[in-house]
């Protein structure tokens, strides 16, 4: 047993250390980025790893599960975020880079149907207010520590409609699985970010979208993590970001300048 | 001939089933029949020299020879790899997932004695076979072959041709006797028949409810009979 | 390379150092715990079993926290590797692995069980000592148990998704696992990956059932 333990263990070691293909790129960044944003940053992420020849890597979760992983110490080099609360959870943990916190764009809330409602129903929803009419049942939304559920909550409340719709609210783990209950007609409307709606533009409608009176503004919020080893590369990746042809890029894709 | 020196209790925790067993004697013999009506305690004597019962129910000592196999008062407890206690049960206990050959030299002397056993025993023709693919009787006689290939002191049989058709039984207790005194290797032999023991053993033991109730040479017990 | 082959690649990294690992550690504590008794066995047995239990996503946070730069198993990674161990491939083998451990432990246990004390004492009568009778007769007979369970659990770590998300993150072609890949094309929008993901796992879960019940199946051990 004592001869053959060493083996495995050396074996065993061999084995997990093969690292992965990209892994081995120096230099690369590891950017963290909220769900809503996947295919806009990765395009941008495209687009520098051209012109600075370095790699990013992007790893698309919750912005809140991304602050838990953050705060648990995972090698992010640069994290985004869909709300500035979520951003000051990090901040508070001393996480991050002096100087490097950044509010790169904007977005809005857009209160989508299934397509199919749209089609057979004469009376469809135009305002806020359909929502209390007992046609829609279930109405679903990010959960209340995700950016989009507390934005969501945030703007029924100021129409004054949080509390009665309250039983009807069905909680999803972030945007796109409301998305995804929508598109499957699972539940009769739900929010998400305008941006959102191109994915599931045949199986959804907009009924309604937000503007700067409805809520609070949605504010996308960027920053280099202080021990990141590569803060230089880090900086340069939050600047194109919101350079003047990534924030184009942004706009193309319905998100809105600030 | 070799010098037996038993002298242990056993108790069962069982609460509702207990059962206690107690031995003191010691003799010489080559071959030494143990016999008695079931539940007397047969098996379970030859079960505690081989060491498959559990040592926190034995309280005693064992002396083979002039080996300590086991005493309780000095904290001597031989692992049943070392007592060089070969032993045939009533179910042979063959390894499934190996042929005749294979099990005969799980751990022979020698290879040579693989076969030359083989023959003797007229087992040559079975020899790649898989035991589920032998008889019952068959099977003891590997058993059988398989215990005297070992390096032992002793050899333990219990019951092993209870099983078969008396035909066979007759067949193989003979081929057992002679092979045992040509060998000269001291055997334990259980059984509740009295032709089995007369025939083969020369020292006895009676058991009866867990105490040995008479022991010395068969020829002196002169009510043998089956039990 | 496509983003199918690339997931696939990830998976069968990450279920192969977790199946693996499981086998090296449980199939010896199988063995323990099914010969031997001790007082609080049952306290033992029960916590082995928990991740069993336990919603994946509760995992991944009691994980999240060992595999953090302060935590034991991000301790230990670091000092072997010299790298952090929060989202890399081998923390979603990690999370596979407390994931599928009690499975294959249940499966080894009870190909231990089956195998009749009364062979394993004949064996060591015959001079095997615990060790030789262990490799010569126990582990031939358990084997095809041992085997079946060993799949079994491979077929869970592939399709671990909820503690992996929380500790190995979703990076395309590191640690984006066929189960996380579905997800995250879902979440695109992007349903043909999606289902090419899905057919690719399915047919990998299924090769990995139905070879693990044909070793199940063949196992009997016929008391000779």
């Amino acid at each position: 047993m004592r001869v053959v333990f060493p083996q495995v263990y050396k074996l065993f070691l061999l084995l997990a250390l093969i690292p992965s293909a990209s892994q081995a790129l120096a230099g690369g960044l590891l950017v963290g980025v909220p769900v809503s944003m996947t295919e806009v940053i990765q395009a941008a992420a495209d687009k520098f790893s051209e012109e600075n020849s370095s790699s990013v890597r992007l790893s698309a979760a919750a912005s809140s599960t991304l602050a838990q992983q953050a705060l648990a110490g995972a090698p992010f080099d640069v994290v985004i975020t869909a709300d500035d609360l979520t951003m000051d959870k990090i901040a508070a943990a001393g996480l991050i880079a002096a100087g490097s916190r950044r509010r790169i764009i904007g977005n809005r809330l857009a209160l989508i149907v299934p397509r199919a409602v749209v089609n057979n129903h004469a009376a469809t929803i135009t305002s806020l207010r359909d929502l209390l009419s007992p046609r829609i049942r279930r109405i679903a939304i990010a959960e209340k520590t995700v950016p989009a559920g507390h934005y969501g909550r945030a703007l029924l409340a100021k129409h004054e409609i949080l509390e009665p719709l309250r039983t009807k609210l069905v909680s999803a783990t972030h945007v796109r699985a409301v998305l995804a209950l929508v598109s499957s007609g699972a539940v009769d409307a739900g929010f998400v970010y305008v941006t959102d709606v191109p994915i599931a533009r045949s199986k959804v409608a907009i009924a309604y979208t937000s503007d700067d009176s409805d809520s609070e503004p949605i504010h996308y919020e960027a920053a280099a993590l202080s021990r990141s080893p590569n803060l230089s590369t880090a900086s340069a990746f939050i600047n194109h970001l919101t350079s003047p042809s990534n924030l184009k890029l942004f706009e193309l894709r319905g998100f809105r300048r600030l | 001939m070799i010098c037996f020196d038993m002298y242990f209790d056993y108790q069962t925790s069982d609460k509702q089933k207990s059962f206690s067993l107690s031995m003191n004697l010691s003799w010489q013999g080559h071959i030494t029949g143990i016999y008695g009506p079931s539940g007397s305690g047969k098996s379970t004597v030859t079960e505690i020299l081989l060491g498959l019962k559990d040592k926190l129910l034995v309280c005693g000592r064992f002396n083979l020879g002039d080996r300590v196999i086991f005493d309780t008062e000095r904290s001597t407890w031989l692992p049943r790899s070392r007592r060089e206690i070969a032993w045939v049960p009533q179910d042979s206990l063959l390894l499934p997932h190996l042929t005749v050959a294979a099990n005969l030299a799980v751990n022979a002397f020698s290879t040579s004695n693989v076969a030359s056993i083989a023959s003797e025993f007229g087992l040559t023709a079975l020899m790649s076979k898989k035991p589920s693919q032998l008889s019952g009787g068959e099977k003891q006689l590997v058993a059988l072959a398989r215990a005297l290939l070992v390096p032992s002191q002793l050899i333990i049989l219990d019951e092993p041709f209870s099983a078969l058709d008396t035909r066979r039984r007759d067949q193989y207790l003979g081929l057992l006797k002679t092979t045992l005194q040509s060998r000269g290797t001291p055997a334990l032999y259980v059984s509740h028949r009295a032709d089995e023991i007369k025939g083969l053993c020369d020292h006895l033991l009676v058991m009866g409810e867990g105490k040995v109730q008479w022991h010395g040479p068969t020829t002196a017990w002169s009510t043998l009979t089956d039990l | 390379m496509s983003v199918v082959m690339l997931s696939v690649i990830v998976s069968l990294k990450v279920a192969l150092l977790a199946t693996l690992v499981v086998v090296i550690l449980a199939t010896p504590l199988a063995w323990y715990l099914t010969r031997r008794n001790f007082t609080g066995k049952f306290l033992v047995e029960g916590i082995l079993l928990l991740p069993l239990t336990l919603p994946p996503v509760a995992i991944g946070l009691m994980l999240l926290m060992l595999m953090s730069p302060r935590g034991i198993l991000g301790r230990f990674w670091l000092a072997v590797s010299d790298k952090p161990l929060l989202l890399s491939w081998q923390a979603a083998a990690v999370a596979a692995m407390v994931i599928s451990f009690p499975l294959y432990l249940k499966a080894a246990m009870e190909s231990f069980a089956s195998v009749p004390q009364r062979l394993e004492s004949m064996a060591e009568t015959m001079g095997l000592s615990p060790w030789r009778c262990w490799w010569k007769v126990t582990l031939p007979l358990a084997a095809r148990g041992l085997g079946a369970g060993a799949l079994l659990a491979a077929a869970r770590a592939l399709g671990e998704f909820g503690a992996t998300t929380m500790v190995a993150g979703s990076i395309p072609g590191e640690t984006e696992t066929l189960a996380v890949g579905i997800y995250n094309s879902v979440m695109n929008g992007d349903e043909y990956t999606a289902w090419s993901l899905a057919t690719v796992s399915l047919i990998l879960a299924i090769i990995a059932t139905i070879a693990s019940r044909s070793l199940s199946h063949y196992s009997a051990i016929r008391a000779v």
